[in-house]
């Protein structure tokens, strides 16, 4: 193999470098132990111009399930909140809501003033709900679940 | 994740910067693509309303009805009457799906925000029809990508059968779609829920035809994979203030589809893809709303067009073809280009030692500071791709990095294609200055031809925005690959001493600047 590789270099009007070719090989084998890394114009409707903020927060029970999909898929879920608010949106993202700074298992958007959470079967006690939006906007507030 | 080898290498500076000025080539007069332009149909509308459809609810599994209706465009002879006789049959049909820009007042004429692109394609002899997806925009967390897809299998099923949906439909419609060639195509969370649609449809044995998928910015929340026989396009703005973590790159490189492009768009953002949408977290794009549609439908158009039997035009016309200089010449646009027929070189997933290509053959280099092949999904070194690559810095002009070819046809696949990339976090490139390199190929007899690559495409300093907001100081910065393609008849010019049917080597060297980085992927020949 070396002595294509010298050939290459001479094809390409360099001095066969031997060297190269072991430092390249010596890299390959530390690289190796390594892991991997990781048209016309029209009047424009502009979303995230409301203000925001919240109101209050419902908890309901409902009839028991498993999380079918998500980051907390498996999650039982006996109780929902109702967060009330306004300026909710939703673009690819958000509102994106957290449950003592976790990620709620589900989040659904009712509409502009509400939004679904689902609560995890186990979560009790003082909980900061928190709400943000996809153009950063935020807003906590506590609730004893 | 590993960033030793890119920290290695950004510690590495040495040497005083040098820069290029780069002469492009000017370009042959060409006609552009016919899709840059209204077609021969006059078109029209048609809202339909199909009462509900079932989907499922993502966090319960319980069966979800929602609202079934959208917009259908078509082609007409101009009398607002039947279509011509002698379109019975004859039209494909594309369904496109919208992002999710859910407020009360907004979303349930989310399906309406296309339309510009509906009209261009049914101008061109594509039905075309827009479901909304306000429908399942209220699901946030799971994002209802599987919905989304459920919606547009549906809307293809029974557009298909259109005679026995609610309503009356434009006399003539039902005979001439050609129910044999179907495109599905979105927007965000409605691009990926285009590429979930098509899978679900493989998935029920594929009763649907559907012969390719198109993306604007699509999301990535379900990591799907297209397969090797659909063809994906994919256009991305680099000011896109939503999808703006770099989830297209990713879906674009995970896609196994033999025939992909992938237009990293300079100044382009994520709303003003749409008729009249803002979003207010990322503000206005460096490149007019009117421009983002021509982009739009000169390429989702011209692609879908191609894949669905309406154009002749070759997909290569997408890498840098001249017929796309209607737009290029206004917008920077760096393609990624895989042609289903090539002679792959060196794809760097396999035989990763940088003394092998990934066919085996011997490679090596000379001159580096340093040379590695490593994973380019590094989004801390601004790489936000899924594949992997070389990477080569260099503080002296003259770096050479080369493969042995293998068998190389070159009236199969008369091209050599390359990627490159400047990355942005490498204190070896100069901000804003283009890298430019020499293309050298070598035959058995050890003529050397080389030719410039900025005289095909260079490679740009990736482009930086303000941002401020949730994005910090900066709009996420990319370092986003562009494939050049270079005929084989251009280096039988700058040498024609150079026999084409003995191909021994291929080697880029970095002649044009002191100081450089590159990263570089997908070395082959292609059509």
């Amino acid at each position: 193999m070396n002595q294509q590789l010298n050939k290459g270099l001479l094809a390409f009007g360099l001095v066969a470098v031997p060297a190269a070719i072991v430092i390249a090989m010596q890299m390959d084998r530390a690289e190796a132990q390594a892991t991997e890394p990781g048209t016309a114009q029209v009047q424009e409707q502009v979303l995230g111009a409301d203000a925001f903020e919240l109101s209050g927060i419902e908890l309901q029970n409902i009839e028991p399930f498993t999380m079918r999909a998500g980051a907390q898929e498996g999650a039982r879920i006996e109780r929902i909140a109702l967060i009330q608010g306004s300026g909710f949106y939703g673009t690819a993202f958000g509102p994106f809501v957290t449950l003592d700074g976790v990620d709620a298992p589900g989040v659904e958007m009712l509409d502009d003033t509400t939004l679904k959470v689902y609560l995890p079967a186990d979560l009790y006690g003082s909980v900061e709900f928190g709400v943000r939006l996809s153009d950063g906007r935020s807003a906590s507030q506590p609730v004893q679940l | 994740m590993n960033t030793r080898r890119f920290s290695r290498a950004a510690a590495a500076v040495t040497g005083a910067l040098l820069c290029s000025l780069l002469t492009a080539a000017p370009a042959a007069a060409q006609t552009p693509l016919d899709q840059l332009s209204p077609g021969p149909f006059q078109t029209a509308t048609w809202d339909w309303d199909w009462g509900t459809t079932q989907t499922t609810n993502p966090s319960s599994g319980q069966p979800l009805a929602v609202n079934h209706y959208g917009q259908l465009s078509y082609p007409t002879d101009g009398s607002g009457g039947p279509l011509p006789p002698v379109a019975n049959g004859s039209f494909p049909l594309v369904v496109f799906g919208h992002g999710r820009f859910f407020s009360s007042q907004f979303w349930p004429t989310n399906h309406l925000q296309a339309a510009y692109l509906m009209e261009r394609l049914a101008s061109w002899g594509v039905v075309s029809t827009s479901v909304n997806l306000g429908v399942v925009g209220g699901l946030g967390n799971p994002a209802g990508i599987p919905a989304r897809g459920d919606l547009f299998r549906s809307t293809a099923f029974r557009t298909l059968d259109l005679l026995n949906q609610a309503g009356t439909p434009p006399a003539g419609l039902a005979a001439a779609i050609d129910g044999s060639r179907i495109g599905f195509m979105g927007h965000s969370r409605g691009g990926e829920g285009a590429v979930a649609g098509a899978i679900q449809n493989l998935l029920a044995g594929s009763p649907l035809p559907i012969l390719a998928i198109g993306t604007i910015s699509p999301t990535d929340f379900e990591s799907y994979q297209l397969p090797a026989d659909l063809p994906y396009m994919s256009l991305y703005g680099s000011k896109d203030g939503d999808v703006n973590n770099g989830w297209p790159i990713r879906l674009h490189d995970r896609n196994e589809s033999e025939s992909k492009v992938f237009e990293y768009i300079f100044g382009a953002n994520h709303f003003w893809f749409t008729e009249s949408l803002v979003f207010s977290g990322e503000g206005n794009a460096d490149i007019s709303r009117a421009l983002h549609h021509e982009i739009a439908m000169g390429y989702l158009a011209g692609f879908m067009s191609q894949k669905l039997g309406v154009s002749s035009d070759p997909a290569t016309v997408f890498a840098d073809g001249p017929e796309m200089l209607p737009v290029t010449t206004q917008a920077t646009i760096l393609p990624m280009y895989r042609d289903p027929v090539r002679n792959i070189v060196d794809d760097f997933e396999t035989n990763t030692a940088t003394n092998q290509t990934s066919r085996g053959l011997p490679a090596g280099f000379a001159g580096y500071q340093y040379l590695f092949e490593d994973s380019f999904n590094q989004n801390n070194f601004t790489l936000y791709h899924n594949t992997r690559g070389g990477a080569g810095g260099w503080t002296a002009p003259g770096a050479l990095w080369f493969g042995t070819l293998p068998n190389v046809d070159p009236v199969a696949t008369p091209f050599f294609s390359i990627q490159f990339a400047q990355r942005e976090s490498s204190a070896f490139n100069t901000v804003g200055q283009a890298q430019d390199v020499t293309l050298g190929l070598v035959d058995g007899d050890g003529d050397l031809a080389t030719v410039r690559l900025s005289d095909f495409g260079e490679i740009p300093f990736p482009v930086t925005h303000p941002g401020g907001g949730p994005f910090g100081p900066t709009f996420p910065i990319k370092t986003v690959l562009r494939t050049t393609r270079v005929p084989l008849s251009a280096f039988e010019t700058a040498n024609p001493s150079l026999n084409l049917n003995n191909l021994s080597f291929f080697g880029w060297r970095a002649d044009f600047s002191g100081t450089g980085e590159l990263e570089f992927d997908a070395v082959e020949f292609t059509r």
